[in-house]
C-alpha cells in the first residue's frame, strides 16, 4: 500500500506541477485480497506472471471443482480438498480414481501466500506446479492434459480462459495459473484466535494459557512451554517460509523406520525424515494428523510431542532442546507437560477454527445443484 | 511489483521536468560479511569456539535497526523505517542498499543490534519487521534480535542443540563506528563493509562452553550472549 500511496502522490505532483505528456495507465482489474498485517506482507509473494484478476479467480474456482479434469470424470481437486474440512478429506491416504491410495495425507489448503515448497516433502516450487500435478498423477486424478483440455473445450471453457488470460487457447500452464489464483485466495483469518488478536474476543483462561504454552520454548526451572511455536510460527502457525527452514523431523520414527521426507528432494541424508511444517489453522477439522495420518486426534498429537518422540540422527534440534524438566544429554526428549497444560494447548488449537472460512460461499462449489 | 513500475516512468519525468530544488543524494551499500573468526561462514560447516566446542549452524539471522549517518558537521541523517534483517543470503554476504542519502562528508555510522522502539512490540510491518519471518516471539515480547540455530556433539558424542534466540531491551546494543577519516558520499559507488564474527557471540567477556550451557532463549543466560555481541561482534572494515 505504501508504494501505491506514494505513486498517487507522484501523480498528483505531475498533474499539478507539470504538464503531463505521458499516458495515464489504467489499473488492471484485480481481485481484492486482504489479510491481517500480522500475517506479514504478501504482495511481493504473488508471482509477477500470475497476478490476481476476478476472472482468473472465478475460472480457478470452477476448475478446482471440475470433475472433467479427472480420467473418469469422477474426481476434482475438491474431492481431496473439501471446504467443510478446511480443504482436507478426513483420510490418512486418499484413493484416486482407480482406487489406489497415495502415500501421504492430503494437505489443508490455507494461507498459501505465506508458503513456498509445497507438499509434505517440498518437491513442488509453486502453487501453480502443485496444482497440475494431481491431475496427471496416475494414482490421483489420472488424466492426460490433452484429454482434459479437450473436455474443457467441449464444455465451452475457452471464453472463460479468454476473459481470464486474454487467450482462448487452454493450456496446462493456464489451468495451473487459474487454480493457483483461486487457492491463493483461501485466506483464513477469522478464527477466535484472530478475533482475540484484533481485540474482538476475550479468551477463556485455558485458551490464554494455551496460547502462552504454544508459543513458549520451555526452559527447565524458568519457563514452562509446549514448544509448538518454534516450528509453527506466529499467527500463521505455519513453518518458516524461506528455503527449507520450515521442514522439520518431529520425531515420528527412528532412523531405521523413517520416511525419506525432504531427502527425496535434496538427496541430503541430513534431510531424512524432515517434512513440511503445516499451518495449524483449522487443525481441529483436518484429522487425521501427520504426513501419513497416523494420529486420529489432537490429543494423540499432543501425547506424541509430550512423550512419544523417537530419537534419530535428524531429529530437530529445537525438539531435542525443549523440555520442561532437565534431562541427561542423549536421553529421549520429553516435554513433561501436565494434564492441565495439555488441555490448555488443545483449547488454543481449537481457537484456530475459522467457521467463516469453511462456509465462505466464494470458496464453495460453483456447480452445486448442477452435477452433484 | 506491478506498483513499482509506474514510479520508474514517472521519476525521471519529475526529476527533469520539475526538479529544481531537489537535494543532491547519494546511495550507500552496506555489506555485511559473515565470518567465524578468520574463516568465511557457511551453514553446516563445523567451527570451534573458544571453549573448544565443535559446532555448526543451520540458521543465523541478525536484526539491526535505526541506522544513522553522522556528517562531519555533526548533522545526523536517519535512515527511514530502518529495521534490517541481516543474514548470509549471498554466500556469506548480505548487501543492504541505502538510497536517498544526502551527499556530503560523513564521519561516522551508528545503529543498534536489535530492534529499537515500540515497533518491537507491534505487528505492523515496518522495514524488515514482519511477524511471519521466523524472528518474532509475539508482540508482548517482541522480536528475536539474534537468532542462531545449530548443534554440537558433546563429549559423550550426543547430538545437542545450540539455540541462540536473543531479544528483550537489555540486549539492544548500540554500535558506533567512527571512520578513520571523513568519507564523502556522492553518487552511486559508496560502500561500507562490516564483518559479523560468529565466534564473538560466545566469547569476550563471557566464554561460553556448550557442554555447560547451549540454550539461550529469553533467559538470564541469553544476556551473557548480549554482553558478548555488544563489542567486537560487528566490525567496520576500512
Amino acid at each position: 500500500m505504501r508504494l501505491i500511496l506514494f505513486s498517487s502522490f507522484l501523480f498528483f505532483f505531475i498533474f499539478l506541477g507539470c504538464d503531463p505528456k505521458g499516458k495515464v495507465l489504467e489499473p488492471e482489474e484485480e481481485f481484492e485480497l486482504t489479510a491481517p498485517s500480522y500475517f506479514g506482507s504478501f504482495n511481493e509473494r504473488i508471482p509477477e506472471d500470475n497476478s490476481f484478476t476476478s476472472k482468473g479467480f472465478e475460472l480457478g474456482r470452477m476448475l478446482f471443482y471440475e470433475k472433467k479434469l479427472s480420467g473418469d470424470n469422477s474426481m476434482s481437486c475438491s474431492s481431496c480438498h473439501q471446504q467443510s474440512k478446511a480443504f482436507t478429506d478426513g483420510k490418512a491416504f486418499s484413493p484416486g480414481i482407480d482406487g489406489q491410495e497415495g502415500e501421504v495425507s492430503s494437505m489443508s489448503l490455507v494461507n498459501l501466500l505465506w508458503a513456498e515448497h509445497f507438499t509434505w516433502n517440498g518437491k513442488m516450487q509453486s502453487v501453480e506446479d502443485q496444482s497440475t500435478e494431481p491431475i496427471r498423477n496416475p494414482i490421483e486424478m489420472h488424466e492426460t492434459f490433452d484429454n482434459a483440455i479437450q473436455k474443457l473445450e467441449d464444455a465451452g471453457y475457452n471464453t472463460l480462459f479468454q476473459e481470464a488470460f486474454e487467450t482462448d487457447e487452454i493450456t496446462e500452464e493456464l489451468i495451473g495459473k487459474a487454480l493457483a489464483q483461486f487457492q491463493r485466495t483461501l485466506i483464513s483469518s477469522n478464527s477466535k484466535y484472530d478475533q482475540y488478536l484484533r481485540g474482538e474476543y476475550e479468551p477463556t483462561q485455558s485458551e490464554r494459557r494455551g496460547e502462552q504454552l504454544f508459543f513458549t520454548h520451555p526452559i527447565p526451572g524458568q519457563l514452562r512451554g509446549g514448544n509448538c511455536g518454534d516450528c509453527h510460527l506466529g499467527p500463521l502457525t505455519s513453518g518458516a517460509i524461506d528455503g527449507f527452514q520450515g521442514f522439520h523431523n518431529n520425531g515420528l520414527d527412528n532412523d531405521e523406520n523413517m520416511d525419506e521426507g525432504l531427502m527425496a528432494v535434496t538427496g541430503d541424508e541430513k534431510d531424512k525424515g524432515r517434512f513440511k511444517t503445516p499451518s495449524l489453522r483449522n487443525i481441529a477439522l483436518t484429522a487425521p494428523y501427520m504426513h501419513d495420518g497416523r494420529f486420529e486426534s489432537l490429543e494423540e498429537v499432543i501425547e506424541h510431542y509430550d512423550n512419544g518422540i523417537h530419537q534419530s540422527s535428524t531429529l530437530d534440534i529445537l525438539i531435542i532442546e525443549g523440555g520442561n524438566e532437565n534431562q541427561a544429554p542423549g536421553e529421549r526428549p520429553q516435554l513433561f507437560l501436565t494434564e492441565q497444560e495439555k488441555e490448555d494447548i488443545l483449547a488454543f488449537l481449537n481457537m484456530l477454527t475459522d467457521e467463516k472460512f469453511i462456509n465462505n460461499p466464494q470458496f464453495s462449489n460453483p456447480f452445486e445443484n448442477e452435477n452433484d | 511489483m506491478k506498483t513499482i513500475k509506474p514510479l520508474f516512468y514517472i521519476l525521471p519525468f519529475i526529476l527533469f521536468a520539475c526538479g529544481d530544488d531537489i537535494e543532491e543524494t547519494a546511495s550507500l551499500e552496506l555489506e555485511f560479511i559473515h565470518k567465524s573468526g578468520n574463516e568465511n561462514f557457511e551453514y553446516g560447516k563445523t567451527y570451534t569456539n573458544k571453549a573448544g566446542n565443535e559446532f555448526s549452524l543451520r540458521l543465523w539471522r541478525t536484526y539491526i535497526s535505526e541506522i544513522r549517518l553522522i556528517k562531519s558537521d555533526e548533522e545526523v541523517y536517519a535512515i527511514p523505517e530502518s529495521y534490517h534483517l541481516i543474514e548470509p543470503t549471498n554466500a556469506n554476504k548480505f548487501r543492504l542498499n541505502l538510497d536517498q542519502i544526502p551527499s556530503g562528508n560523513y564521519k561516522a555510522i551508528r545503529f543498534y543490534v536489535g530492534v529499537v522502539g515500540d515497533e518491537n512490540l507491534s505487528a505492523e510491518i515496518v522495514g524488515d519487521l514482519d511477524p511471519s519471518n521466523n524472528m518474532a516471539w509475539n508482540w508482548t515480547t517482541g522480536y528475536k534480535f539474534i537468532r542462531m540455530d545449530g548443534e554440537f556433539q558433546d563429549k559423550e558424542e550426543n547430538r545437542r542443540g545450540v539455540v541462540v534466540h536473543i531479544g528483550t531491551e537489555v540486549n539492544l546494543k548500540a554500535q558506533v563506528f567512527e571512520f578513520d577519516q571523513n568519507i564523502n558520499f556522492a553518487g552511486d559507488n559508496n560502500k561500507l563493509e562490516f564483518e559479523l564474527d560468529l565466534l564473538e557471540a560466545f566469547q569476550n567477556p563471557n566464554t561460553i562452553d556448550f557442554e555447560v550451557l547451549s540454550d539461550f532463549q529469553f533467559n538470564n543466560e541469553a544476556d551473557l550472549i548480549g554482553e558478548n555481541y555488544e563489542e567486537g561482534f560487528v566490525k567496520l572494515i576500512e
